[in-house]
């Protein structure tokens, strides 16, 4: 488990789109893991972790439904000690399209792309079918260009 | 572009893009893109998405000083819940003696007329802990000879736990008898002065219990017994920090 806390730490950050948020999130999932470790059936711990995560995320979305957008401002607050490469406008829209996915979308995205899962580990994970992994990815793909293209004109409007 | 016969579909060119095809599929998917440049910029485009987003979140893939506390909460438990089934029989022996009366064998020294090895050792502790110029026979700076020669003596290599992360270090040896047979007496030593004792001795039956506290007086002493040696740490310490000092001799005398 020890060796999955940064894969874990970073799905956390990328589905709760805050540092702190996605702190808590972590320390939740690894309770529920800790409580419910007995129910392991003994086959990937990490997909298991996974979807402990991803439920916990799930429920907590649909409480907390309401208030689920992040200002721009804060949603790149990243770890200060290691500032990822790159244009940091670029980094700044990419996060904003990312952000602006709905969760069950983002989720799909980060496991397959961060995380590396095959589609069909992904839809064993999150519970759906295949095709519902690959619509998902698809659209959340399409979703992400249209933003970046949309999104252009934000330095313009921030510089007025 | 003749569609009705297009081979390659949008979900074939998302899992090119993802690196999950088999490598003859993509060879296919290859022919494909070279043929039809509108996909191959849409994979393009997926495949710089791909990066920029694993950029953008490697730098949240650390560890963090408490990780390893975090993951491993229950620790205090985790001794005795690695230990169910040897509890669990433990129990169920101690049940079946109580309601037939049968004389079992003792499962803490063999014979049931026998002492127990938990007065033993207590006993051991009690006249040899005290003893400030001759408390070992072998002291640590012979540790190896030492070892050798009480695992010769009990038929059964064995290693001195190294205790200090309770703060304990070895003070030395000696050769006592348990149950009437060679048995092997460690002493350590906080810098305080304060000493503890494990002493090991063969058992008849190669019997396995869950860890049992005894006291005898201030003495607290803590035994079990594992694959035909039984164990046990005394010492004028509480039930908690001998269970520690239990829990790491427990894990290094294990064998490997």
């Amino acid at each position: 488990m020890l060796d999955l806390m940064p894969s874990l730490r970073r799905y956390a950050r990328s589905l709760t789109r805050s540092d702190a948020d996605g702190e808590d999130l972590l320390q939740d999932s690894l309770e529920r893991a800790l409580v419910k470790r007995g129910q392991w059936s003994g086959s990937s711990l990490k997909a298991w972790a996974f979807s402990i995560m991803t439920n916990l995320y799930r429920n907590d979305t649909v409480r907390t439904a309401r208030r689920r957008t992040a200002p721009l401002d804060e949603a790149h607050d990243v770890p200060s000690t290691l500032s990822p490469a790159g244009d940091p406008l670029e980094r700044r829209r990419l996060t904003a399209a990312i952000d602006s996915l709905a969760p069950d979308f983002r989720a799909v995205l980060m496991l397959v792309v961060i995380e590396s899962m095959s589609y069909r580990e992904v839809a064993t994970l999150l519970q759906i079918p295949e095709g519902t992994v690959m619509s998902r990815l698809a659209r959340a793909r399409a979703q992400i260009a249209r933003y970046l293209e949309a999104d252009n004109v934000i330095p313009l409007r921030r510089s007025e | 572009m003749s569609d009705a016969l297009n081979p390659v579909t949008e979900n074939d060119l998302h899992a090119y893009a993802d690196g999950q095809m088999a490598a003859d599929e993509q060879a296919r998917i290859e022919v494909w893109l070279a043929a039809n440049p509108e996909d191959a910029a849409r994979v393009a485009a997926w495949r710089s998405q791909n990066n920029a987003i694993r950029d953008m979140f490697a730098p949240y893939a650390t560890t963090r000083p408490g990780d390893a506390a975090r993951v491993a909460a229950p620790q205090p438990k985790r001794l005795l819940d690695r230990l169910p089934m040897r509890a669990a029989a433990a129990i169920a022996l101690f049940a079946l003696g109580t309601a037939t009366g049968l004389a079992l064998p003792s499962l803490l020294g063999s014979p049931a007329t026998a002492t127990p090895i938990f007065e033993q050792a207590s006993d051991a502790y009690a006249i040899y802990a005290r003893e400030v110029r001759h408390p070992v026979e072998v002291w640590a700076g012979e540790k190896d000879h030492l070892v050798a020669w009480l695992g010769k003596r009990l038929g059964e290599k064995i290693v001195a736990p190294d205790l200090a992360s309770a703060g304990y270090t070895l003070v030395g040896g000696r050769l006592v008898p348990v149950d009437g047979v060679a048995g092997a007496l460690l002493m350590y030593e906080d810098q305080s002065g304060k000493r503890l004792t494990l002493l090991l001795g063969r058992t008849q039956k190669k019997t396995e219990t869950a860890f049992q506290f005894a006291s005898s007086g201030a003495v607290e002493t803590l035994y079990w017994m594992d694959n035909g040696l039984a164990y046990a740490v005394s010492g004028e310490v509480s039930r908690e920090a001998l269970r520690t000092i239990a829990d790491q001799c427990y894990r290094q005398l294990q064998p490997a």
